[in-house]
This record gives C-alpha cells, sequence and structure tokens, in this order.
C-alpha cells in the first residue's frame, strides 16, 4: 500500500516535471506572447510597430474634396530591426520609412516641366497634380515614384500634389520661357472626354497643320517654331480620372504670321448623349493670370450617338502677327 | 431660392383670382391660371394700383392695371400679393441678340465685365449660335445673371427684340425709326480680302463693287495675272454681308460661294490665290486684306485710326438695339462699362475697333496734305490751302470725325457717341486749357463756295450739339470754335455715293496739348 503510493507520487512528480519542462522550452509558442528573456525573437513573432494604410478608395462624391486622413496609433518604440524591402507593406522588420513626399521640378524644353514625385509610403496610388488652374490625376509606381512632364502656365509655376492620405508635396520653379508661348487647356472629369484641336495657318481636319490629341507633335516643333504642339495629361485608369488636354504655340518666336483655330470638340456617346458635360477651359497668355472659365456642354440626344459637338467660339483663335 | 414672376410658385390661384373692372374682365382669365396679382401701395398710402405683374427688372415694375401697362419704380412703391417678386433672389434672366460671328466679342466684354467685379463666369453651350453666360458671386455663390445668346441673322435679331424675346440686339445695320436706344458699342470695317499669295494690293471702291456684282471676272481687267475670280461670301443673310452690300449698293452675284461662318470664309479664301471677299476687319484669318484705292490715286488700308476717324470707307458701326422699356439694373451696368473707356482694351482684344481717341499729329497727315496740293487747282486754289495750314499748325487731328445721316440734318449714331463722349470728357476736365476747332469739309460735288457754306453750317452745328450735351462745362476753360475748308481736304475720291459720304464730314482738332497719351502708331 505504502508502496503503491510512493509509485503513484514519483510518477506525478516526474510527470508535472515533464510537463513543466516541455512548457518552460515552449511555452511562448503555446501562450503566445513576447517572453522577456526567450532569447532570439521565434521565427513565427511579428511585431507590428507602425501602420500606414497605402492606398484608399475615396468615397463616390467626395472625389474633389481631399481625402480626410485616417488617425493612426503613434507608433511605439521598438527595438531596432533589420530594414526590409519596402515591397512588403507590413514590414516583417520594419524601420520608421520617412514618409514625407518629396516633389522636384526641373526646367524641360518649351517652357515644360519635368516632375519627379517621391511618395515611398503611397504606393500605386491616386495623387492629384495642380498647377495654376490644371488640375490632374496621377498614379504613382510600385516604388512610390512618379514622373511627368507638365506645361508650365505662369512663369512663377507653382506646383503642388495631394496624396491620398492627405499628404502633400509642393515645389516651385521659374519658367522665363514661358513668355514666348501661347497656351490653351480644357480639362474634364471621368467619361466627360473633351478634345482640343488646333489648325495652324489654315489647316484643315488631317492635314500637317492639324493638331490634336492623335497627332501631337512634340514640344521640338515649338522649339524650332515650326509649330504647336498638344500634350495630353492625367492618369486615365485611376478612379475618377482628372484629364486635361493644353495645346501650345511658341507666338513669340513664330516664323509665320496668321491665325491658329482652336475647336473644342466632344464625342456623342453612350456615356455623353443627352447629359451635361461639365470642363473647364484655361487661357494662360505672356504675363496675364490664367483665365479660366467653366464650361457646361448640353449634348444632343443619344440618337445622334457617334457625331461630334464641335465648338469653335469657346477659344479664342491665337493671333500671330508679323514680328 | 430663385424666383422671377414668371416662375412664382402658383398658390391655389382660384380661390385669390380678384376679377375687378369691367376692362380687367379680360385679364380675369388670365389671371385665374396664373398668380400673377399684385397691389402696389406708394409710400404716404394715399395711391393703390391693382392688377397683374408683367415683369420686375430688379428696379422697375411693370404692371398690367386697369389703366394700361404702367412702369414704376420699386423704390417708391411698396407690393403686396402674390405676384410680387422674392426681391431679395432676383436673378435677371435676358437674351441678348447677335449676328454670327460676334460670340467672340461679348464672351471677351462679358468676362471682362465680370472679371473687373471679381464674378465668375460660366459657359452653358448647346452650340456656337446657342449659349448662356452665368455670372455668380463666388462668395456666397449668388448667381447674379443669366446672360443667353442667339446668334442669328441680323435681322431676326431685330425682329426678337421688337416682339420681346431679346432684351438687346446688336446689328451691324443701321436702321432709323427703331423705337427705343441705339448705341454704337465699336467699330468693324468691310475688308476686300485675298490669299497671301495674291499679287494685289488695293483695289478701288468702283472695281470692288463691280467685281461683288459679278461684272468684273477676270483678275486682268483689275491689272493684275489672267486669272478667274472666285467669289466667296457669307449666307445672304448674315449682318456682315447686308451691310457690305447695303454699303456698296450691289448685291453679291449668284455664283458667289457662301460660307456659314467669317472663319469659314477666310480659311477658303486664304486657300486660294484667285478668291475674293469681303469680310470683317476681325476675321482676316490668314489671308490679306487690300486697301481702297481710286482714280484720284488716294488709298486708304482699314487701321484702328482709319476707321476711327471713318476716312476708311467701309467702317461698318456695331450697332447695340435697347427697347424703350427700363432694362434691368445689371444690364445697365454692362451697357455703362461696355460705353466707358475701360472696356477699349477688351474690345480690341475681341479684335474690332475700340472707340476711343486718339491723336494724329499734323506730320502724320502727310498722305492727305499732299494730295490736296495735287488736286489745288481751280476750285480750291493754294491760297485757301495755305490758310488752312496755317490754321492747324500746330494742332492735331483727334479721331472723333462727325457726319450726318444722309438729306438730314441728324447726326449719324456713331457721331451722336462721340458728341456724347466729348460732353463727357469736357465736362470731367480732361481738355482744360485747349482750343477745340471743328472743321466743316464737302465733297466735290456743286460749287466750291456753296459746299464752303455747307461744311461751315455743318461744323457750327457740331459744335453746338457738343455743347448742349455738356451744360455743365466751365466755357472760360475749354475754347470751342467752328472753322470750314469746303473740298479742300478730299479723304476718298468722290466717284461713289460711299466716296463722297466720307468726304462730308466734320473733324475735331486740338491745339494747346493736354497730358493724355497719343496714340502709338
Amino acid at each position: 500500500m505504502f508502496m503503491k503510493r510512493r509509485i503513484i507520487m514519483v510518477g506525478a512528480t516526474f510527470f508535472l516535471a515533464a510537463a513543466t519542462g516541455h512548457l518552460m522550452q515552449n511555452g511562448t509558442a503555446l501562450i503566445g506572447g513576447a517572453a522577456p528573456d526567450a532569447g532570439p525573437a521565434p521565427q513565427k513573432l511579428v511585431a507590428v510597430v507602425d501602420i500606414m494604410p497605402s492606398s484608399i478608395v475615396p468615397l463616390a462624391g467626395s472625389a474633389s474634396q481631399e481625402v480626410m486622413p485616417l488617425s493612426v496609433a503613434p507608433a511605439p518604440s521598438a527595438p531596432k530591426m533589420q530594414k526590409v524591402a519596402p515591397a512588403v507593406p507590413l514590414a516583417q522588420a520594419p524601420a520608421p520609412i520617412d514618409c514625407t513626399p518629396t516633389l522636384k521640378l526641373s526646367l524641360a524644353p518649351a517652357a515644360m516641366m519635368d516632375l519627379a514625385l517621391s511618395a515611398p509610403c503611397n504606393l500605386n496610388a491616386r495623387v492629384v497634380i495642380k498647377h495654376s488652374g490644371l488640375t490632374v490625376t496621377g498614379v504613382t509606381d510600385s516604388t512610390g515614384l512618379l514622373k511627368t512632364t507638365l506645361p508650365a502656365m505662369s512663369s512663377a509655376a507653382h506646383v503642388a500634389v495631394a496624396l491620398p492620405d492627405g499628404a502633400k508635396a509642393a515645389a516651385d520653379l521659374a519658367v522665363p520661357a514661358l513668355a514666348d508661348y501661347d497656351r490653351v487647356a480644357v480639362q474634364w472629369q471621368g467619361d466627360d472626354a473633351f478634345q482640343l484641336h488646333a489648325f495652324e495657318f489654315g489647316a484643315d481636319y488631317g492635314d500637317a497643320g492639324h493638331v490634336s490629341a492623335e497627332t501631337p507633335r512634340t514640344p521640338g516643333f515649338a522649339v524650332q517654331a515650326t509649330g504647336g504642339f498638344l500634350t495630353a495629361l492625367g492618369a486615365p485608369t485611376v478612379l475618377l480620372p482628372m484629364l486635361a488636354q493644353v495645346y501650345t504655340f511658341p507666338t513669340g518666336h513664330s516664323q509665320r504670321s496668321g491665325v491658329v483655330r482652336l475647336t473644342i470638340e466632344a464625342e456623342i456617346t453612350a456615356k455623353t448623349c443627352g447629359h451635361d458635360m461639365l470642363g473647364e477651359t484655361l487661357e494662360a497668355h505672356a504675363g496675364m493670370p490664367v483665365k479660366i472659365v467653366d464650361l457646361t456642354l448640353a449634348m444632343p440626344g443619344c440618337d445622334a450617338a457617334g457625331d461630334f459637338v464641335i465648338l469653335n467660339n469657346l477659344l479664342p483663335d491665337v493671333k500671330i502677327a508679323q514680328n | 431660392m430663385t424666383a422671377t414672376p414668371r416662375r412664382a410658385a402658383t398658390f391655389a390661384a382660384p380661390f385669390l383670382c380678384r376679377c375687378r373692372a369691367a376692362i380687367a374682365g379680360a385679364l380675369c382669365c388670365a389671371t385665374m391660371a396664373s398668380a400673377q396679382d399684385v397691389t402696389l401701395t406708394s409710400r404716404d398710402g394715399l395711391i393703390t394700383l391693382s392688377g397683374t405683374m408683367e415683369s420686375y427688372d430688379g428696379a422697375y415694375y411693370r404692371v398690367k392695371t386697369s389703366y394700361g401697362l404702367l412702369t414704376l419704380d420699386g423704390q417708391g412703391v411698396r407690393c403686396t400679393g402674390p405676384g410680387c417678386p422674392d426681391l431679395t433672389a432676383y436673378i435677371p434672366d435676358l437674351t441678348i441678340a447677335s449676328p454670327t460671328g460676334t460670340a467672340r466679342l461679348w464672351v471677351t466684354l462679358i468676362e471682362a465685365f465680370a472679371g473687373r467685379s471679381g464674378f465668375t463666369l460660366q459657359h452653358v453651350v448647346q452650340s456656337d449660335d446657342a449659349f448662356q453666360l452665368i455670372v455668380t458671386d463666388p462668395a456666397d455663390g449668388q448667381v447674379l445673371a443669366r446672360l443667353g445668346f442667339a446668334l442669328a441673322d441680323s435681322d431676326q435679331g431685330l425682329a426678337d427684340l421688337q416682339s420681346g424675346k431679346a432684351d438687346l440686339a446688336l446689328s451691324l445695320q443701321l436702321l432709323a425709326g427703331l423705337p427705343g436706344s441705339a448705341e454704337v458699342i465699336a467699330l468693324d470695317a468691310a475688308v476686300p480680302l485675298v490669299a497671301q499669295s495674291n499679287p494685289m494690293v488695293a483695289i478701288s471702291l468702283p472695281d470692288l463693287a463691280a467685281v461683288l456684282a459679278g461684272q468684273i471676272t477676270n483678275w486682268q481687267q483689275l491689272g493684275a495675272m489672267d486669272a478667274p475670280i472666285v467669289l466667296h461670301g457669307l449666307m445672304p443673310g448674315a449682318g456682315l454681308q447686308r451691310a457690305v452690300e447695303a454699303r456698296l449698293g450691289v448685291t453679291l452675284a449668284g455664283t458667289a460661294i457662301r460660307h456659314d461662318s467669317a472663319e469659314a470664309l477666310a480659311d477658303a479664301v486664304a486657300a486660294d490665290p484667285w478668291a475674293l471677299a469681303v469680310t470683317s476687319l476681325a476675321e482676316l484669318g490668314n489671308g490679306k486684306a487690300l486697301g481702297l484705292s481710286g482714280p484720284c490715286a488716294f488709298a486708304q488700308s482699314a487701321t484702328a485710326v482709319s476707321v476711327k476717324t471713318g476716312d476708311y470707307p467701309l467702317s461698318l458701326p456695331l450697332v447695340l438695339y435697347a427697347p424703350s422699356r427700363p432694362l434691368p439694373l445689371v444690364l445697365r451696368d454692362l451697357l455703362a462699362w461696355i460705353a466707358s473707356p475701360a472696356a477699349e482694351p477688351t474690345v480690341r482684344a475681341a479684335g474690332f475697333v475700340d472707340l476711343g481717341t486718339d491723336r494724329i499729329g499734323l506730320a502724320a497727315q502727310g498722305d492727305r496734305l499732299a494730295h490736296a496740293i495735287t488736286a489745288a487747282g481751280d476750285e480750291v486754289d493754294l491760297a485757301s490751302l495755305q490758310t488752312m495750314v496755317a490754321a492747324l499748325a500746330g494742332a492735331e487731328r483727334l479721331t472723333p470725325t462727325f457726319r450726318f445721316l444722309p438729306g438730314t440734318g441728324q447726326l449719324d449714331p456713331t457721331s451722336q457717341g462721340a458728341v456724347a463722349r466729348l460732353a463727357r470728357d469736357l465736362e470731367a476736365g480732361l481738355l482744360d486749357g485747349a482750343t477745340l476747332i471743328f472743321t466743316g469739309f464737302s465733297d466735290g460735288s456743286g460749287s466750291a463756295s456753296a459746299n464752303l457754306r455747307l461744311s461751315q453750317q455743318r461744323a457750327e452745328r457740331v459744335r453746338h450739339a457738343v455743347l448742349a450735351a455738356a451744360p455743365l462745362l466751365d466755357r472760360g476753360r475749354v475754347a470751342l470754335k467752328a472753322a470750314a475748308y469746303g473740298e479742300a481736304l478730299p479723304i476718298a475720291c468722290d466717284d461713289t455715293a460711299v466716296g463722297s459720304a466720307t468726304n462730308r464730314r466734320v473733324e475735331l482738332w486740338l491745339q494747346g496739348a493736354t497730358d493724355t497719351p497719343q496714340s502709338g502708331n
């Protein structure tokens, strides 16, 4: 009897000891918390320190407003971890990346501006670029970079970029070459697609002097004063795209004198027929502030689908006098 | 938010209809359908008028009463009844009729007018010829006015004005006898247009008339290459087309190629070295303008100065016709601004000639004087030319030039506007210390002495008109004189009606220069 009790006690003790040992060895995994003296961090552990939303889809109807930033809990101090590639949204071993977006502008031929945006925490993000009334969408690549070329509309150019999380970046650039150029633009949102056509010195549709999004030419034309060119702006693939077409003519050093006629056109499609199309026209002439006019075009009914509405009088002809 | 009497909510109309006098019996049936009954009471309560509200323009009520249609100053009466306008939220909804081709002029003018007050402008467009401009105060988003434009030929525009469909009508036609007012707001000119590669430089008025009529058909008859003249023109009803035909006394030949717009016309002419058309100075496109010459070999090309003075024979005033009823306040403000010097740069930007005063020194008039010397002979001898030059020595010619309607003693609308503007400048003291000389000239038909007397009468008539228009002028500060030189200084050839009408004029000369800037040519 006494022996039986002893055996049970020894067995239980042994069992308890074994269990305790097992618990001690693997306890953190079972419990799921970080044991302070557990030694090197086990592979499965993740320390989540700094949550930053990488993209926010704006609600319908608020496309034109700033996206409200989400409140983010302050990052707790964490041991320095190995820096990981930013391609992983939730950093496996995250370092506090500087999310401040930077914008750099540099001069390009024909009074254009090369724009370089770096937004390391806004990857594949829809951004809004604003300059002197021009408002167009852009999209950063998978590394948070956006490179594009923008026509300057003021000689003291100020460009601001708004990011989806509310962050902003801005830059200034002096563009004295703008004094030689005239620019007109039309811009719109979504499917209200307007088109800008320029007919230089009596050109007709399809002639060499007809400049449009299909035959835009290049800034080199204007630099050599042989004609104007058209720039299409805006990323069309994002949600609620804001797009523009800008026509530039080298009025100041044109070799020819005469008139460039400008028309704004809109195709009557299933999406645009029977509605009011909304847009804005912008005009930049040397030394004057940019003139912006709201435009509402009442489109014909849907039985006219496939036709175009052509408006000649919205933008004044560019008149080039003999130099 | 918005309410004009026409859109006033219909309350329970049948219960509120009050059929009054027998005369208003016919009105009663109308008022049963519309709730426009109003009672206007004078501020002292002594006079009460009842009727139906026809319209309210922001300042005046137009009320149909048993006494007929009455217009009452809104500030003098109180309005009660369902037809009373919401005075705090009145938005004028106006229609302006204008010839095709003047869209840019209106857009530019209204943009500038809105911009100077910090208002924003919105285009609501159905087509190039049918659009609205909406003027908004950005501070509170309040719509201040809706200006609707219907561009058509000028006959339609004037008809719409008469019927009340339009509140204003712009036209290139000078029509007498229309009720309401007519005011010149800008100047245009009819210009012969050819391609840049065409060798011609000038054409005489009789030749131009013959070409348009189809009587001259080959460039060789004009002294140029042996090639057919390809005539182009606008549609028959177009304002510019009508004005040119009226001025030259011809109708465009049926062989002419017609175009819908001045731009299309200019582009077609610029593309064909054998083409010719008469078009607006504001729409030369890529072609070139020919000067107007004459058998007396005196060529005039259309420049800002030659159009302002009317020395260019085919100057065409743009006349704004307004009805006799009072216009809404915003429209009155717009018209006052258009008539003011502030609007002159905008008119120029639209391609037309403004109404500002330029000065021409004697030295810049060498062509005229040389021609006068050449033409001097029996009728105008050298002595009278010398007298004239001596009298005008040290003086400058100002661009306002006064002409009379044919066969009457009445000044034409351009000249009436010039009288009003000169009177305004005189009263404002802008010409203090100077001497103004109204110099009369005549055409060459008839005897020189009779023409001298005629030109003297004309000069004195203009001087009198200016003094009458400037009652506040202190005569001690500015001297106004009248002089006349008859046939001495012709500026056009007398072989056409247009030419001799151009010669019959009263010029304005200024002695004792003031500080106002000179025209930079």
